[in-house]
Parts: C-alpha cells; sequence; structure tokens
C-alpha cells in the first residue's frame, strides 16, 4: 500500500519533494474550500482529517487497530475548553496544553496497550478509552452530559479576535497542515521505515537490532498528541467540548474515514474525513437513515474496496501508466 | 460548485448589510426544526415536531397573508457537533429567523450558545433547568417543562396523596442526580420521608440491585431519576419483581408518553409524570390530534404539541412586532398572553421560562384504557404557580 508507483515524475521521486507537494496542494485545496462549503463544515472537515491523519499513522503505518482515539481526541478537547473558560487562556496555549495532556495519556495508555498486539491491544485501547469517557462523565469539572460552553472564541495570542470565521479558519488550516507534516515527516523518515517493517514482520525488525517496543510507543503517543491537536482545534472552532467526543463511536468514526480514504496512504485520511463531514451534514437536512448510510458505506468499503478511494485512484492511475 | 461559491458571496454580503436593513417591511419568517429524526428520541420529538411546526406554520399563515412563512428541518443525529454546525448555517447563511425542538441536553445548551451569540432567537423543549440559568439568554425560551417543574410537580402531590416515604433510584450522571437532589428537598420539604437512594450507571440493563434495595427500603414510593431507555428498562425490571404489583407507587419525573408505549400499560400502569399537555385532555386537542393523524399515523405527544404552540406564539410575535427583529420580537413574545388549547393567560419571563398550564398525569391501568393510545389520566391539575418554573431571581440566571 506505501509502494511508490514506478511511473513518478523525477521531480517527485524523493519523499521530501512529494511531501512538499503534498503540503502545497493541500494549502491550496484549504483555501478553496470555504468557498464550496459552509466555512464551519471545512473546519470540521480540517480537524477530522487531522485526527484521522494522526490515527492512519498507527493504523496505517503501524499496523496496530487501536480502538480507542477517541480519549485523546476528546480529553483534549476538555482539556482546551475547560482551560479557556474557566482559567482564560488565550486559545494557542489552549490548544497547546490540550494536546500535551493527549500526548501524556498515550503515553501512559500507550505503556499498557502495546504490551499486546491484534485484537487484545484492540481491546485494552478500547477499554482504557471507556475509563477516560466514564471519569469526564463523573468529573465535576467537565459538567457531566452538559458539556462545556466556552463561550466566545477569544482573541490568538491574546491579539487576533477569532470571532470571525475567516481567521478562524486561517487558523484552523495553519493547524491542520502543520500536523498533516509532522505526520508525513515521520512516515517518511528512517523512524517511518522502521515503523513500516515493524509492522510487516515484528520478530524481524527485532532480530535487526530495533527496540521495537520505543519505536511503537513512539509511534503511539506521537498519534495521540496529534489527535489531541485535532481534538483542541474542535473545541475552539466548535465553542464546545462534550461527551461526543471521547464516546467509542468516535473512535469508530475516524477508524471509518482511514477505510473510506485508504489506510496506509498519505491523503486517504484527509478524503475520508471530507466524506465523512460532508455525508453528516448533507444527511442532516434529509431527516432520517443517517446511520443506515453510514453502516452501509461502512459494509461497502470493507466488502468492495479494500484501499478506500484514494488507494484504489492511485492503484488505477499506477496501471495505466505502466 | 460556481453557483454555490456565489451563494456563499451573496450570503456575506448581505450578512455584511445587515444592520441597515433591519426595519425592512416583514415579508418572510423563517423557522427551523432542529431535532433528532432517527435515534432514540425520534418517536416523542423527531418527524412529528417537524410536522406540527408546518401545522403552526399553516395556521398562522391565514393570519399573516402576504408574509411568506418557511419550514425547514434538520436531523442533529444526537450528535452537537452536527447540531451546533447546523444552528450556524441555518443562522449565518440561510437566514433562518427561530430555531425550535432542539431535544438533547447537550445540543440545546449548544445551539442556545450559537444563538445567543448572534441574538438570535431559539425555543427549547428539553428538561433542563439550566437553559434559564447558568446558560440563560435573552433571546431564548424554554417552552417545556424543566426538571424543576417536574419534580416540584409530582412531589407535592405524591405525598399529599399519602404516599409518604421514599426511595430514588439514579442514573450517575450530573443531570439526573441534580434532578434527585431537587426531588429529595421537595419531598421533605411537603413533609415526606426519603429513605434511601441506589445509583447506577447510564445506559445499564440490570437494576436488580436495585430494584432490591429499593423493595428491602419499604418505601411506598420510587423516584426513577433517569432519562428514555434507562427509564423504560428500570421500570420493566420494578415490574418483573412485583413491585407494582404490591402496590408500590412509581415516579419517573422524565418520563415520555412514547415511553408508555414502549413499555405497554400492563407494566406501566400507575407511574406518574408531568407535563404540560395530552392529545386527549380536551376538543380543541383532540381536533389537532385528527389533523396531525392525518400525516403522522398517531396521535402527537405532549413535546410535539408544544412545538405547535410554541411555532404559534412567536408567529403571533413576529406579527404583533412586524419584523423579525430579534428584540422586537422577544418583547412581544414576553408581552402577549400565552393562550393555546388548555393554557389560559400563560406568560413567557425574562430568563426566558414560561409560566403555562401543566399537569400530574397517571398511566392507566389496562382495563381503563379505551384505546392503543388511551393511555394517560390526569391526577392532579397544577395551578399556574403549582407548575411554573424557579422563579426569575432564584434561577441563576445573569442578564
Amino acid at each position: 500500500m506505501s509502494g511508490k508507483p514506478s511511473s513518478t515524475p523525477a521531480w517527485l521521486a524523493s519523499p521530501r519533494a512529494r511531501e512538499l507537494a503534498y503540503l502545497v496542494g493541500l494549502a491550496a485545496a484549504g483555501a478553496l474550500l470555504p468557498l464550496v462549503v459552509y466555512p464551519t463544515l471545512a473546519m470540521k472537515i480540517l480537524y477530522f482529517g487531522l485526527f484521522a491523519c494522526a490515527y492512519n499513522l498507527l493504523f496505517g503505518y503501524l499496523g496496530l487497530l487501536a480502538f480507542g482515539h477517541a480519549a485523546f481526541f476528546g480529553l483534549a478537547s476538555y482539556v482546551c475548553a475547560h482551560l479557556v473558560t474557566v482559567v482564560g487562556l488565550t486559545p494557542e496555549l489552549g490548544i497547546l496544553a490540550g494536546t500535551a495532556a493527549a500526548a501524556a495519556l498515550g503515553a501512559v495508555i500507550g505503556w499498557l496497550a502495546i504490551k499486546r498486539t491484534g485484537l487484545y491491544f484492540a481491546m485494552i485501547t478500547l477499554a482504557l478509552a471507556q475509563v477516560v469517557y466514564f471519569y469526564l462523565v463523573q468529573a465535576p469539572w467537565s459538567m457531566g452530559e452538559d458539556g462545556i460552553q466556552t463561550g466566545p472564541r477569544g482573541k490568538l495570542f491574546g491579539v487576533i479576535s477569532l470571532a470571525d470565521n475567516t481567521s478562524m479558519y486561517v487558523v484552523t488550516l495553519v493547524i491542520f497542515l502543520a500536523g498533516f507534516a509532522i505526520v508525513n515527516r515521520a512516515v517518511n523518515s528512517p523512524f517511518g521505515e522502521v515503523l513500516t517493517a515493524i509492522r510487516d514482520n515484528e520478530p524481524r525488525a527485532v532480530s535487526l537490532g530495533y527496540d521495537t517496543r520505543r519505536f511503537k510507543l513512539l509511534a503511539f503517543t506521537l498519534s495521540a498528541a496529534i489527535s489531541g491537536l485535532a481534538g483542541a482545534t474542535k473545541a475552539i472552532v466548535l465553542q464546545l467540548a462534550n461527551l461526543g467526543d471521547v464516546h467509542f463511536s468516535m473512535s469508530g468514526e475516524v477508524l471509518l474515514a482511514v477505510l473510506i480514504g485508504g489506510i496506509g496512504t498519505a491523503l486517504g485520511p484527509i478524503v475520508g474525513a471530507a466524506v465523512l463531514m460532508t455525508m453528516f451534514d448533507a444527511l442532516a437536512k434529509t431527516g432520517a437513515w443517517v446511520q443506515a448510510i453510514q453502516g452501509a458505506l461502512f459494509v461497502g468499503f470493507v466488502l468492495l474496496l479494500r484501499s478506500g478511494v484514494v488507494g484504489t485512484l492511485s492503484g488505477l492511475f499506477a496501471r495505466k501508466t505502466r | 460548485m460556481l453557483m454555490r461559491a456565489m451563494l456563499a458571496g451573496a450570503a456575506m454580503l448581505a450578512l455584511a448589510c445587515a444592520p441597515a436593513m433591519a426595519q425592512t417591511p416583514l415579508t418572510q419568517v423563517k423557522i427551523g426544526v432542529l431535532s433528532d429524526m432517527s435515534g432514540p428520541l425520534a418517536d416523542a420529538y423527531g418527524p412529528g415536531s417537524l410536522h406540527a411546526a408546518e401545522l403552526a406554520a399553516a395556521d398562522s399563515q391565514k393570519l399573516m397573508p402576504g408574509v411568506k412563512i418557511e419550514v425547514v428541518g434538520a436531523n442533529h443525529q444526537n450528535k452537537v457537533d452536527v447540531g451546533s454546525s447546523i444552528a450556524r448555517q441555518w443562522y449565518d447563511q440561510e437566514k433562518v429567523d427561530a430555531i425550535f425542538d432542539i431535544v438533547n441536553t447537550a445540543v440545546a445548551i449548544a445551539v442556545q450558545g450559537v444563538a445567543k451569540e448572534r441574538k438570535k432567537i431559539n425555543w427549547q423543549m428539553t428538561g433542563a433547568s439550566s437553559l434559564t440559568g447558568q446558560y440563560c439568554s435573552p433571546w431564548a425560551v424554554h417552552w417545556s417543562t424543566d426538571t424543576h417543574i417536574q419534580t416540584n410537580g409530582v412531589a407535592a402531590g405524591v405525598v399529599a396523596a399519602g404516599g409518604d416515604t421514599w426511595f430514588h433510584i439514579t442514573a450517575d450522571y450530573s443531570g439526573t442526580r441534580e434532578m434527585a437532589n431537587q426531588l429529595k428537598a421537595l419531598i421533605e420539604k411537603n413533609g415526606g420521608k426519603f429513605l434511601g437512594e441506589a445509583l447506577f450507571p447510564m445506559g445499564s440493563t440490570d437494576f436488580a440491585s436495585a430494584v432490591v434495595q429499593a423493595q428491602a427500603s419499604g418505601a411506598k414510593v420510587i423516584a426513577l431519576s433517569s432519562g428514555g431507555l434507562d427509564t423504560v428498562n428500570a421500570i420493566k425490571q420494578l415490574a418483573e419483581f412485583g413491585l407494582v404489583k404490591q402496590g408500590k407507587k412509581i415516579v419517573a419525573p422524565a418520563m415520555f408518553v412514547t415511553d408508555v408505549k414502549a413499555l405497554g400499560l400492563e407494566v406501566a400502569q400507575g407511574v406518574t409524570f408531568v407535563d404540560s399537555a395530552y392529545w386527549d385532555l380536551s376538543d380543541d386537542l383532540r381536533a389537532f390530534s385528527k389533523r396531525f393523524e392525518e400525516k403522522i399515523k398517531k396521535p402527537p405527544t405532549p413535546q410535539q404539541i408544544n412545538v405547535y404552540t410554541s411555532v404559534m406564539h412567536y408567529l403571533a410575535a413576529v406579527k404583533a412586532a412586524g419584523t423579525t427583529d430579534s428584540d422586537a420580537v422577544m418583547a412581544k413574545v414576553r408581552s402577549l398572553p400565552i393562550n393555546y388549547f388548555n393554557t389560559k393567560d400563560g406568560r413567557v419571563r425574562e430568563n426566558g421560562s414560561v409560566v403555562k398550564q401543566r399537569y400530574v398525569f397517571e398511566v392507566k391501568s389496562p382495563a381503563e384504557s379505551k384505546g392503543p393510545w388511551d393511555l394517560l389520566k390526569v391526577a392532579r391539575e397544577l395551578t399556574l404557580e403549582q407548575g411554573a418554573p424557579l422563579p426569575v431571581d432564584q434561577s441563576g440566571c445573569k442578564l
């Protein structure tokens, strides 16, 4: 899935050039997006796309199916909303604090979960994420099922007002591009090569002298941190944190986004997130059937389009130009 | 795509010019019904709420010819993110003047925040009393029975009728714990005795331990502070353990008619709760129910009747104000008396809480019921004062 098509033009041959090309392409697409869709939807696509990229780092490149990423997304969202509302931090500090909280939680959950693989790994992450969920249901500072309302969006660095959708969008786009660049750099670095090696054959990676547990923990923590970055950004964009962010269905949705877009592709998670968010939005107007269609989509992609939209398209492209 | 881009541009232009055109003559009103159209609350609210709003729009249209009244609906899927972004899109881009229904407490609070920031009107139908307290907005109305009204209504009535010892089965989250605490204070104020409480986690399906504790306490009344499926499951198990047959009184302040229907009268008989309307209460309600049934095929729930009357009241206020400007409309919303169906001279208070007719309902026994939807009888008709929300100065609302 991560194999390079033989027909890549020379200037795109190096991973660095490709990373840069993706980044420029995404920045351009991101600049045009609000002209096509409502700005709030555009921002939702961005933060959820970033969340899916973070998940893909673990699922696509390390081959670990985690089922508890809602904990990182949600905890960061809550921490950010709480600090912005109660302590009065500026949005960027709130986002940083949320990301840090998610990274710390990721290190703890990761340390416990990577002792196992496969189904056991998925179950451990799910169980620990449920602990976080019920903690946030009960904790007095998280305001129970009401969630936290942050009120006005506040001012970035204490100067730039984010009340306006355009400035909020630009900030979200910058955060998204930064997060995407970090994930992509990690994947294309020697570190990323080791992750792929572990995914394909862990005993061999061990026999080559790699401390695979350290690599897995690092990747898990990084994935959790970027998930947290997405969740904290969400709290600022929508001015709220709620139990939906930490609910296990959120872990399912991010998995679905990666499946739709293409597992282990750089752009797949973003495409998947765009499909999913647009679908929630468009189907909201038609009334019922949302969950049924979401389920059918999941089944359809798993059965018919295993490599997702991006995976299938690049496969077709590679075959044509061969 | 180009079309949408142009539309978006046009909308932004319109937005920029908005202050200049605040006083244009009234030509159109747009109402949004944001609800759970497919989930657990869709029967009590959902498509029926949308239809109730459409009926209210049709009735008001006769009184305001020349004004285009439009009703749009959306399904928030019980996702706060989806609900809050639809509200933004409706207010910012699609010129929706007021949003109704908004069931699901978390979505309701989020949408009220979005509306307040934009000085837009929203009408609430959930139970959260914080909507007129901590989160209150000068442009919001909380039309339905909130937790204060629910607990206040049952506590006084049931204690007066001899139910003087109480046991609580409470879902363990903040809203329901708060409800249980309110109830406890009210029971003691009315001379009843509180014997104990069993907490269960939200979404539980096993209530055996709570039921046994309730039985062992010897309390005459068992109060369920929970919502939706939890309430349904708890009542089922109370019936299975024979507590209903032993003559225990079950009080479920936040009960829906649809829950009663789901449980069946055999299981739910005698359960007591507070609500503001019921389709079979009076001739005008039965006539309305008939119209409603033409499309929805079952009588309106109290919540859907509330959506109808709230849209009627909103449009009457718009007509009186001659504009959709939020401040002008809200002034009329507060000054016009509420006179729909069984409510006489109700009113909307400064913090958005509503004084109107409310009842303590009791579920009929199978022998008393004469039809598939003949489910409730009035145990006690509350006066406007007895059925009123917390006084404004005690609500915690800071405007």
